[in-house]
């Protein structure tokens, strides 16, 4: 995995973690008392951070699926070569 | 290479959220315009303009791997560029001359080599006619006799 992949994931990883912020920060930072009835600002950010947190983490999770899909072919690939190689060598 | 796409589609997800962020507190209207910023406008206004930064890195670092795996892949063709033309200098010259007998040696070694052997093949020919008229002058050199009795 070269440096540039690795930025990339680390942002999309940086988004999921953003989304979860978004979702605590009325708790967090204390403009919405807990049990009280929610305001439009506590509102909106928890919708908002709950659909990022989510597509964030399927972003994550359908890249790794599809890596391990390009890796396996990747080795099957390396191995049919190996093969045709010793049986004509 | 579809791995790409879905890093690609998290950045513009997260692109999009912040921009949201950034604009809901006066979209919604829970932030008065020219009021003093309160808590929940600055946390999502500022989460906002964090989420649009990173998600702009992002997308570029994943459209970059992108090329190049289609590039590697053969379905982009790579750019060549263009070899930018060499000061003449001596050096240069010495080095193209030199450039030129290496190429040109060979065909100068085969051209020799046929030369050679028209030579050769020219010279056996003469020889063989020189045989050849040798062997009738010296029928002729016979006495009357002899000839007359071969035929």
């Amino acid at each position: 995995m070269g440096g540039r992949l690795r930025v990339g994931l680390a942002t999309t990883i940086l988004t999921l973690v953003g989304g979860m912020w978004v979702f605590f920060a009325p708790f967090v930072v204390g403009y919405q008392k807990v049990g009280a009835h929610w305001t439009e600002a506590t509102r909106t950010q928890m919708w908002t951070g709950g659909v990022l947190t989510v597509l964030s983490m399927l972003a994550l999770l359908f890249f790794a699926v599809f890596a391990i899909r390009d890796a396996a072919l990747a080795a099957e690939r390396r191995r049919r070569q190996e093969t045709e190689s010793s049986e004509v060598g | 290479m579809s791995k790409y796409f879905f890093g690609i589609g998290g950045a513009v997800v997260g692109f999009l959220a912040g921009l949201w962020l950034m604009l809901a507190p006066f979209a919604q209207g829970y932030q008065p315009s020219g009021a003093a910023w309160a808590d929940p406008t600055k946390a999502s206004f500022w989460t906002g303009i964090g989420l649009v930064i990173v998600s702009v890195v992002g997308f570029i670092l994943y459209a970059l791997e992108l090329v190049e795996e289609m590039r590697r892949r053969g379905v982009i063709e790579r750019k060549v560029k263009p070899q930018p033309q060499q000061e003449y200098t001596p050096q240069v010259a010495s080095q193209g001359n030199s450039a030129i007998e290496q190429a040109i040696t060979p065909l100068l070694v085969e051209m020799l080599r046929d030369m050679q052997e028209q030579r050769q093949r020219r010279e056996e020919q003469t020889s063989r006619a020189g045989e050849t008229v040798q062997g009738e002058r010296s029928q002729y050199d016979r006495p009357e006799g002899e000839r007359r009795a071969d035929s």
